[in-house]
Parts: C-alpha cells; sequence; structure tokens
C-alpha cells in the first residue's frame, strides 16, 4: 500500500454536534493502516482536548477520554493552533494530551506537507 | 439472569452498568466459551481499557497492549484467538459486556 501523508482537522467544538466523534473514529480507523497520520486542532475544535469536561451533563456519550487512546493507537502527530490556544485563554497544560503548537507559519508548513486533509 | 438485560441484536449489553462478574460465564456459553483464568485476564482487560478510554480496543490494540502488559508470551494474535476463536476483540467485549469495537477493519 502506498503511504500517504493524512491530516485531520478538528475545527467544530464538541457535543455541538457529531462532527468531533466522527472525525476521532476517522482516525482510529486510519491509524490502523499504518498511514502517516496527524492531527489539527484548529479555533474551537480545541474544546475536544480540554481537560475536566463531563460530557454525561450533556448526555453525550464520553467520547472525549478516547483521545487520551490516540498515543497507543500510535497516533502521535498531533498539533494545536498556537493563536487559537491563546485566544480561548488556554495553554498546552489544559489539554488531555501531548500536542505541538504551531504558529501559522508551522501550520501551513503542515498543510503543505499533507496528500489528503479530512476537516471536520 | 440474562433475559432480563437489554441487549443489542447481536448479544453485546446495550449497557455496560448492566454487567456483573457473575454474567461472564453465561456471556461465554453463548459463545461457546467456558471462561477459564486465562480468559478472565484478558476480559478484566478490556474492561479497565474501556473504563479508562470509554471505547473498546480493536484486536491490533487488543495485541499490542496485551503484549504490554503480560509479555510475549500472551501479546500474541494465536494465543488470543486459541481463547477466543471468533475473534478475540469481539469476543472478549461481548462477555464483558462492552459495545462491540467500533472500527472492525
Amino acid at each position: 500500500m502506498v503511504e500517504k501523508r493524512i491530516l485531520v482537522i478538528f475545527s467544530a467544538p464538541p457535543f455541538a454536534g457529531f462532527q468531533g466523534r466522527e472525525a476521532l473514529d476517522a482516525v482510529l480507523a486510519a491509524s490502523a493502516y499504518e498511514q502517516q497520520l496527524s492531527l489539527l486542532f484548529l479555533d474551537d475544535g480545541l474544546w475536544q482536548l480540554v481537560k475536566g469536561q463531563d460530557p454525561l451533563q450533556g448526555r453525550s456519550k464520553d467520547y472525549l477520554s478516547t483521545f487520551r487512546a490516540l498515543p497507543l493507537y500510535e497516533v502521535e502527530d498531533i498539533y494545536v493552533c498556537g493563536e487559537a490556544l491563546a485566544k480561548r485563554g488556554l495553554s498546552a497544560a489544559d489539554l488531555s494530551l501531548e500536542a505541538k503548537v504551531l504558529d501559522s507559519q508551522g501550520m501551513a508548513e503542515l498543510l503543505a506537507q499533507q496528500q489528503c486533509i479530512y476537516r471536520f | 439472569m440474562l433475559d432480563n438485560i437489554a441487549r443489542d441484536k447481536q448479544g453485546y449489553l446495550l449497557n455496560t452498568n448492566d454487567w456483573t462478574e457473575a454474567l461472564a460465564p453465561l456471556l461465554a456459553a453463548e459463545e461457546g466459551i467456558e471462561l477459564t483464568e486465562a480468559h478472565w485476564e484478558i476480559v478484566r482487560f478490556v474492561r479497565d481499557f474501556y473504563g479508562e478510554y470509554k471505547t473498546s480496543p480493536a484486536v491490533r490494540l487488543l495485541v499490542k497492549a496485551v503484549k504490554e502488559k503480560y509479555g510475549e508470551e500472551k501479546g500474541n494474535s494465536p494465543y488470543l484467538f486459541k481463547l477466543f476463536p471468533e475473534g478475540p476483540a469481539k469476543q472478549a467485549t461481548k462477555i464483558a459486556g462492552l459495545p462491540k469495537p467500533a472500527k472492525c477493519l
């Protein structure tokens, strides 16, 4: 199989729709194919990774806990938009996963490296 | 005992909180499996995994995680398929009262 560089972008907030959960499902499925898989969290998509939320209050399935399993699935290239982080008064320490913070140039480079980009 | 518990068409529990250890042998019997300590080890393992990550591990991850915890001797497909002939992830999660792993690719 040809190895492709795939980027999955999370830009939607959790619990306002199903995008976050669908994006995570896509990532877990793709991880089985041993592609070069990266994740980028933009805008309100950052809230997917913020620790200490109680999804059960929103009567949703707790899929946010599943993000923490990503390193076990060998999905380790996880990036967040630094500007979006700052704008929301968040820091990398507020996130449930270890993520690399990118500035706009870093994001442009990441996007330029990909063969496939899926945005949710 | 199983009659009073809500399950899906394939026999997976609809609510993981309905599960008790006493149900496991009954669920296993439906799969044609008689639980031994070796089965229990894996059943408890997938249940702990679900408790932490709120998802059932698919087979690839199960093999890898079992290898990390119990070593090469148990962390391999032949060993796990011997315990659960119709698919270790599928059958162990069913016996553990968890949802079927979503991405059986």
